[in-house]
């Protein structure tokens, strides 16, 4: 699972998908998982580093963290390629 | 001569096929021989042209629609008044107009001016003897300018010479018509009118004049008026900040415009930056 | 090291067009409480949904509506509109406070009696009043508004039996510049059946017309229609005074008035175009001031209004029972009141409130309530912060109508609670349990096991 190699993403959390034109708006937090899926982290590395970070149980964060990446499937943002 | 420093707030930057009045508006303020606007542009959206003009608007702010609440709106003009220390606001929006009228007084504590129509006029003229059912015959305009004490600043009357299919003129002329004149001053004098006006009339084949709208703001058409002579924008914004403005007794007749579209390059980061900062 | 508040990862698209609060902060202000006291207290002390009502509200608000007319008018009286909310507790607060009970069904008049409302102080309104109601309204010399003529030849022939003579007022409806027109209640002025119906009350020398009522609408934002109405009434009333020589006691404006919620379909919300308890009675009073009628004749001037002085003070409040996407990737929120309980979810937009303090971060949001229908939406369309399963929230602005038109359906009705003006919480209406329904009904013999078969069906 990655982020589509095109998609440009600038530090306001503005992304922009060459491919289709659509521009989408991050959170800090959707920036912050959105970069560590492009530097490739597993889910499970993301979830461990989010949870040591911020206030937050590792069950709560992976059901928004999977809600999160469905999203970014639906916008073709995120690619499977495992 | 010297002219006076402004910082000027305006909306309708939507200068798009179907456009607002806001870069008509500024087009006068910048032509004007009286004052030195500094603009600053109110987009309620993230594509609005006018945002992105940087030669006739200075700097730009997102604010919500007022659908949102007055309370909601005020806080971020507040919030753009603390950066920008806006002298004048010209809204250019219908949709606005009630918020900004009603909050004429909060406005006036932050330092902010308006020159708006007063509620009672804004309610009346829906009583004005509209015509409602099919009149068939030339739709013709008015743009003119209340000083609020009964007076006639400015009023030039044009016939638009082709509409577009959202009812927009393509084109438009300048007409010499007294009757449409005195009929403005009737309207303007019995109201006490203040601000900026668009009459919507249509003359039928034998010459009798229906009043179908008024338009309690300048409308985008409004750079015609300029050209023929008479720069409502700038007296608009004279009367706003208290200054006494001769009334005109003329304008050019026959003076043309035709409304055209332009393909205006802008770099994606500026459009990252409205959209996501809320200002640029 | 202390860790950072974590807030759900969130991606929006960018859409031209459509309102796009990015960029600008536009915090939705949390509800934490309810008159001091936290919604999470509320919550466990009485359950979750609950509707709260805030007795010192009601009370602010009444003495506001009241300075409005009393200080324009010499003599006035509040109704208590008994159908907006008849709860004991809500009805007694506004009897304290001075108000009569307007009423509009037997059940609401007894009601009325029972909460200690002198007879002569109900004003029973409505088209269906039976024969039975009348004679009792008669008896305890009520004031009855006739809404038609078969109501007047009714309690005409009522005055042959009755000791007492009715006191009696009519409804009069008329074209006040609103549409639709309220047609249906009462006797239409233009035509000439009100004036009718007078002159019979009159004729008939059985009643004692004491009063003339109209109620032109329901959310009238323009006050310019109570103008022409209140011109209307005081016409009829110099008419009497004319022809008859007869001086009414009192107009009944009804009510009608505007909360702050917003309809739906409205552009701006209700708390930026609702007018004012002043403006109301300045375009009442105004007319009657300048009728015809004698100085010295002018009538009471008698209020009905509901819905403008119990929508503030009350909320529901209540907890999300999960998140969910749509189909096409927008968020839903299920929260635990649905339509059942907010019967006016059907025609506002209601203020929702999260009832922790949250980010500024928003998305738009389709808010559903519990029950197993499609139709159960509280908001349709909502710019919400990210409430979690288990957060709780406030919904404003609910104490008109939902508590006497609320069903009783798929699920139970909960607790109503009101907070009085020392701020301590009383349960006003317990929450409905199986027995309250079950109670209610029987069940025949041959239905009493459900073991099929086994049960023979006798003659």
């Amino acid at each position: 699972m990655n982020i589509r190699n095109n998609i440009a993403i600038s530090e306001s959390g503005f992304v922009f998908d060459p491919s289709t034109g659509d521009s989408f708006s991050l959170n800090p937090v959707g920036l912050e998982i959105l970069l560590l899926i492009k530097q490739g982290n597993t889910s499970e590395q993301i979830s461990d580093l989010i949870t040591s970070r911020y206030q937050v149980e590792k069950s709560v964060f992976e059901r928004y963290y999977f809600d999160f990446t469905s999203m970014l499937k639906q916008y073709h943002l995120l690619v499977d390629n495992e | 001569m010297n002219k006076t420093k402004l910082t000027i707030a305006l909306s309708g930057l939507n200068n798009i096929d179907s456009p607002g009045p806001g870069i008509p508006v500024i087009r006068g303020l910048r032509e004007s021989e009286y004052i030195e606007p500094r603009i600053i542009g109110l987009a309620y959206d993230n594509l609005e042209p006018g945002a992105y003009m940087h030669h006739l608007v200075d700097k730009s702010y997102k604010v919500p629609y007022p659908s949102e609440g007055t309370d909601v709106l005020l806080d971020r003009i507040r919030y753009i008044n603390r950066i920008e220390h806006i002298d004048i606001l010209i809204p250019n929006f219908d949709s606005e107009l009630y918020a900004f009228m009603k909050s004429e007084g909060v406005l006036k504590k932050m330092g902010i001016t308006t020159f708006l129509p007063r509620m009672e006029q804004f309610e009346e003229r829906h009583k004005a003897n509209l015509h409602q059912e099919f009149i068939s015959g030339v739709e013709v305009n008015v743009v003119a300018l209340g000083d609020g004490s009964g007076n006639t600043v400015g009023a030039v009357p044009m016939r638009k010479q082709y509409i577009t299919d959202k009812g927009k003129a393509w084109g438009g002329i300048t007409l010499d018509d007294p009757s449409l004149l005195d009929l403005t001053r009737h309207i303007i004098s019995s109201t006490k009118w203040r601000g900026g006006m668009e009459l919507e009339l249509i003359r039928n084949e034998n010459g009798d004049l229906y009043l179908i709208e008024i338009n309690p703001r300048l409308p985008a058409w409004t750079y015609l008026a300029v050209a023929a002579g008479q720069n409502l924008p700038e007296a608009l914004v004279r009367l706003a900040i208290g200054q006494s403005v001769e009334p005109w007794t003329d304008y050019k007749t026959g003076v043309m415009f035709i409304r055209y579209s332009y393909d205006m390059i802008t770099g994606l980061d500026e459009f990252e930056q409205l959209s996501t900062k809320g200002e640029l | 090291m202390e860790k950072l508040t974590f807030e759900r990862p969130v991606i929006q698209k960018i859409n031209a067009g459509l309102p796009s609060k990015f960029g600008i902060s536009s915090r939705m202000e949390p509800i934490t409480d309810i008159e001091g006291i936290p919604v999470r207290r509320l919550i466990e002390e009485f359950g979750s949904p609950v509707f709260v009502f805030s007795e010192a509200t009601i009370r602010k608000t009444y003495k506001e509506a009241w300075r409005a007319f009393s200080t324009r008018y010499p003599r006035v009286q509040f109704a208590w509109s008994y159908k907006t909310n008849y709860l004991n507790s809500i009805c007694r607060v506004f009897h304290q406070e001075g108000s009569w009970a307007e009423v509009v069904s037997g059940f609401e008049y007894d009601k009325a009696i029972t909460n200690g409302v002198p007879g002569e102080q109900i004003i029973f309104n409505g088209p269906d009043k039976s024969r039975d109601d009348l004679a009792k309204a008669i008896a305890n010399g009520s004031l009855i508004h006739i809404d038609h003529f078969d109501e007047l030849y009714e309690i005409i022939d009522l005055c042959g039996t009755s000791v007492k003579r009715p006191k009696v007022a009519i409804r009069v409806n008329m074209d006040t510049g609103i549409y639709p027109q309220w047609d249906r209640f009462g006797f239409n002025y233009e035509n000439g059946e009100a004036w009718d119906a007078l002159n019979r009350i009159m004729v008939s020398g059985k009643m004692d017309l004491l009063g003339l009522h109209a109620h032109i609408g329901t959310y009238m934002m323009q006050t310019g229609s109570y103008h022409i109405a209140a011109d209307k009434l005081a016409a009829l009333a110099v008419g009497l005074e004319r022809k008859y020589n007869h001086v009414i006691s009192y107009i009944d404006m009804g009510g009608g008035f505007a909360s702050k919620n917003t309809l739906k379909g409205a552009y701006y919300p209700g708390s930026d175009t609702t007018p004012s308890f002043d403006d109301y009675a300045e375009a009442i009073t105004s007319s009657l001031m300048k009728s015809e009628i004698k100085p010295e004749n002018l009538p009471m001037l008698i209020l009905e209004n509901g819905r403008a002085l119990i929508d503030d003070a009350g909320y529901l409040a209540g907890t999300v029972i999960a998140n969910k996407r749509l189909a096409d990737g927008r968020r839903a929120t299920i929260i635990d009141a649905g339509v059942n309980l907010l019967f006016t979810s059907f025609w506002y937009e209601h203020d929702l409130r999260p009832a922790v303090n949250v980010s500024d971060q928003t998305e738009d949001t389709t808010i559903y309530g519990p029950l197993c229908m499609n139709i159960d939406v509280i908001r349709g369309s909502i710019q919400f912060p990210l409430l979690k399963k288990g957060d709780q929230y406030v919904i404003r602005r609910v104490g008109a109508y939902n508590n006497t038109q609320w069903l009783q359906f798929i699920t139970l009705r909960p607790n109503v609670v009101m907070i009085d003006i020392t701020g301590t919480p009383h349960i006003i209406r317990h929450g409905e349990t199986l027995n309250t329904i079950n109670d209610l009904e029987s069940v025949p013999e041959h239905l009493e096991s459900t073991d099929n078969g086994t049960t023979q069906r006798t003659k």
